[in-house]
């Protein structure tokens, strides 16, 4: 009876462990997911402050220098600051972005009149500050001064301080405002590394693994090609870095920087996942099937590419899935080959130079600029959902693909 | 009186896993248009020796073997028979039945569309009809031939892999306790097939039940310990073994 | 005898043995039937009679209880060859003995029902017979007990004997009726033809049972044909 009692005790206990683990686990990945976004939801929302733009004679944007213009509209809402320092005060609120916008404006506005309040973009600074992110200290709010809080006040008192979406954000390339500071050229940058990272590593590792599963004599040096292969998957991915940067970039002088390298580099260490995630599923297929097959006159590589690999591939693109949103992640191998460039450019194709992702995370998160930390955690964000949707599809295209069994 | 025609000859045949031997010596021969049953306690080497007669042993890398094993007095372990075309000829069943996971079509299709057998689709439609009838699977199965071969039940499944078997026009069919795994209503249906079946095949079937090789087979092969004890019409090695072990086994007295 | 192992089964041995006792039951009960018909033979005594009479029934009861345990032997067990043969035997015997008891009973009313009682040589004769069958009797029951082939041979062969002396005993019934001519002599000495030819015929159902012995033992019929005695004129 003490004993049947102490099992039961001893089964309640293992459960509330249980329990507690998987809480702490969720808790924990609760605080970072909300620190993350709670961060870098502002960073979608940019500051924008409204200008009146009265041009009464038709707009030949040929002729206008749109930075003088916009001064002179500027000046034309603030007759009353006369001096130098006045005036370069009150441009300092704007970006210098908002010079290509006003530019746009002329252009969208061709041929016509403009008389009424347009929003430009406004300085990091001043959006720091809009945002509450940082707070007003007596005469100065971060590393806004006195003066220049004193004229965003006015335009504030005339509701012309507002907050536009963000289409720097994702739409356009690294700047080094962080006001105009985007991600595309870092998503470009990524999907291009990715696309040949995969093309490179699919289908070799699949073949790799049928060959060595399936047609390979199993001797010393077959255990010892596999040995080596686990091994591989264990090393650090710095080290495929200086693998890339060695073979890639100084024995075969491929452009530095270029997802091209990127790409090979990422495939490489992605290579040996495959194998074995290949390997474990190809032995997952029962050999019934095969030895069917072959009962009827298949060669080995027809059961092979008929039944076998059809059969294990849902465990195939699993292990590939997983191991393509480990390149994703992958900093360490891109910095070495110098994908850590500050690219302004948003890459072409795979050969242009370019940024990724987590590279682009950490220049960012490294630049002393307030407005970057916002975007950093937006980036990340980013990236999140970018990994989040790759497992998705990785889950159905394993329940699709098991159907058929 | 109907002439014995031999289509298998056996001699001589040793077969090793690695340093172990399985089989001893086996000398058998296997008549035309007949069922042969291999019979014998586990481990005996009933289902290596039926695997030696298509060469599926050539997929154990440990298995080695020397003799002769004759098909149509031709040598099968000759360096120029090629054993893809080898199992063409001869059909195999297996223990658990195994459908490959298509429709039920494509999987009497499979081994025509493999070897180029047919010319058009008409030809081919035709074939695994055919195929399904000589199978005694086509009636129940007519209005659902492209529902997975999966979903039928496990007499159904077995006769399905018969029916792909013959869907090649095999001439020797090698049946592995092909009702192991069935009940004996779905037994007796593939017994009754395979009394249909041995008129144009030459069959032999590894079972461990011994009631049924008395009941379906034409001679029988009693094998012990990887060698072949007695082989000899089945009405003989039933009733008046001249083999002490014979009888041992098929009374149920060893020990 | 040949040695077999057992069986792994080992109520599978039970049920053989089980249905051999049945036999070797039913056949001492036969020897005994054998044994009181002599005394009858010899004294006429119809408290005997009343026996045999009495004893018949259990026979029946045998035969049927054999046939019986070895349905149910065949059905569950599915003997094969050595088995199934011994389970096939005991079937034949048990009816073979079946007759013999019969026909000792057949005897023994006939000869409670002669007119007369018969001359002092033939019925000599007729003791005579009915020792030699209780012989074969007793030896077909040891071939039986030990699986000895050799013995039921010699049974077969010694059936010649029975044959022979019943050809002289016939003979010389025969020669009673021609010499004594009266009527009731000649009416119980035709009786008595019947009787021995009776007692004749339970040699050859014993010589049956020998044959199926050898058979359940070697699992082949006896190759050479029985020997007979000369056939009677």
């Amino acid at each position: 009876m003490n004993n049947i009692l102490s099992r039961n005790n001893a089964e309640k206990r293992f459960k509330v462990y249980g329990v507690l683990a998987v809480s702490t686990a969720i808790i924990l990945l609760g605080i970072l997911l909300f620190k993350i976004f709670s961060t870098g939801i502002s960073a979608f929302n940019q500051s924008y402050i409204g200008v009146k733009i009265e041009i009464n004679n038709s707009i030949n944007s040929s002729e206008i220098d749109p930075r003088t213009e916009l001064r002179q509209q500027l000046r034309n809402m603030f007759p009353e600051l006369t001096t130098r320092a006045e005036k370069r005060t009150l441009y300092s609120l704007f970006s210098s972005g908002a010079t290509y916008e006003f530019e746009d404006l002329l252009k969208t506005n061709e041929g016509k009149t403009i008389n009424d309040y347009y929003y430009f973009l406004a300085s990091d600074d001043v959006d720091m500050y809009v945002k509450g992110t940082v707070k007003r200290e007596g005469d100065s709010a971060g590393r806004l001064m006195s003066d220049q809080l004193k004229i965003l006040d006015q335009f504030e008192e005339q509701n012309l301080v507002e907050l536009h979406i963000n289409k720097y954000l994702l739409a356009g390339a690294d700047s080094r405002e962080p006001e105009m500071a985007g991600i595309k050229g870092a998503i470009y940058g990524t999907f291009y590394a990715i696309l040949i990272a995969f093309i490179t590593s699919f289908p070799l590792g699949v073949l790799t693994a049928i060959y060595l599963e399936k047609l390979a004599k199993k001797n010393r040096i077959s255990d010892i090609i596999e040995t080596n292969i686990n091994n591989l998957a264990a090393v650090p991915s710095i080290v495929f870095g200086l693998l890339g940067l060695a073979i890639f970039l100084n024995f075969f002088n491929l452009p530095r920087s270029a997802p091209l390298v990127g790409g090979l580099t990422l495939g490489l260490m992605t290579l040996p996942t495959i194998v074995i995630a290949a390997r474990s599923a190809i032995k997952s297929v029962p050999p019934s099937i095969e030895e069917a097959a072959i009962g009827l006159g298949s060669s080995k590589v027809q059961t092979i590419f008929n039944f076998t690999l059809p059969l294990a591939m849902p465990g195939i693109l699993t292990g590939t899935i997983i191991g393509i949103a480990q390149a994703i992640g992958e900093t360490a191998p891109l910095l070495m080959i110098g994908m850590v460039a500050f690219v302004v450019d948003i890459p072409g194709g795979p050969m242009d130079p370019a940024t990724a992702l987590p590279v682009q995370i950490y220049l960012w998160a490294d630049s002393p600029e307030r407005a970057f930390v916002e975007r950093t955690s937006a980036a990340i964000m980013v990236l999140l959902i970018f990994l989040f949707l790759l497992n998705i599809t990785a889950v159905y295209l394993r329940k699709k693909l098991e159907k058929k069994w | 009186m109907s002439v014995e025609e031999l289509k298998v000859s056996i001699k001589n045949l040793n077969v090793f896993y690695g340093e172990k031997q399985a089989l001893f010596g086996i000398n058998l021969n296997i008549y035309a248009n007949e069922v042969t049953s291999l019979i014998g306690p586990s481990g005996c080497g009933k289902s290596t020796l039926i695997k030696c007669i298509n060469r599926m042993n050539d997929l154990v890398d440990i298995c080695r073997y020397n003799g002769q094993i004759m098909i149509d007095g031709e040598d099968i372990n000759d360096s120029s028979t090629d054993p893809v075309s080898l199992r063409t000829r001869i059909g195999m069943v297996f223990q658990k039945p195994n459908p490959f996971p298509k429709s039920l079509y494509d999987n009497v299709a499979y081994g025509p569309r493999l070897h180029g057998m047919t010319n058009s689709k008409e030809d081919l439609d035709e074939l695994v009809i055919t195929s399904l009838q000589k199978a005694g699977l086509f009636n129940e199965v007519k209005d659902r031939l492209f529902e997975p071969g999966t979903g039928l039940s496990g007499g159904q499944q077995q006769r399905l892999c018969i029916a792909r078997a013959l869907a090649v026009n095999p001439e020797i069919i090698l049946m592995d306790e092909p009702c192991s795994a069935l009940d004996p209503i779905a037994t007796a249906k593939i017994e009754e097939l395979i009394e249909e079946l041995k008129e144009k095949y030459t069959i032999v079937i590894v079972t461990h039940s011994m009631q049924q090789a008395a009941r379906v087979s034409n001679r029988t092969a009693y094998m012990h310990m990887g060698e072949l004890i007695e082989s000899g019409l089945t009405k003989t090695i039933f009733s008046n073994p001249e083999h002490i072990k014979t009888q041992d086994y098929i009374t149920g007295r060893i020990g | 005898m040949k040695e077999y192992n057992d069986h792994i089964v080992s109520s599978f041995d039970e049920d053989i043995s089980s249905i051999r006792r049945s036999i070797i039951k039913m056949a001492t009960l036969c020897e005994e039937q054998y044994k009181l018909l002599y005394h009858i033979v010899d004294t006429g005594s119809a408290s005997t009679v009343e026996d045999v009479l009495k004893n018949e029934p259990i026979l029946d009861q045998c035969d049927e209880k054999i046939r019986d345990q070895v349905i149910t032997f065949i059905t569950l067990r599915s003997p094969m060859a050595v088995d199934l043969r011994e389970g096939l035997a005991a079937l034949k015997i048990s009816t073979d003995l079946e007759r013999l008891g019969d026909y000792c009973k057949n005897v023994s009313l006939r000869i409670q029902a002669l007119e007369e009682i018969p001359a002092a040589k033939v019925k000599s004769e007729i003791l005579r017979m009915i020792v030699m069958v209780q012989g074969q009797l007793k030896k077909v029951i040891d071939a039986y007990v030990s699986k000895n082939k050799d013995k039921s041979i010699e049974v077969r062969n010694d059936d010649a004997l029975i044959d022979k002396l019943y050809q002289s005993v016939y003979e010389q019934i025969i020669e009673e009726i021609r010499h004594k001519p009266n009527k009731l002599k000649t009416l119980m000495n035709t009786k008595l033809l019947f009787t021995i030819k009776t007692i004749e015929r339970a040699g050859d159902h014993i010589t049956n049972i020998a044959e199926e012995v050898y058979y359940a033992t070697v699992g082949e019929t006896i190759k050479t044909p029985r020997p007979k005695g000369e056939i009677e004129q």
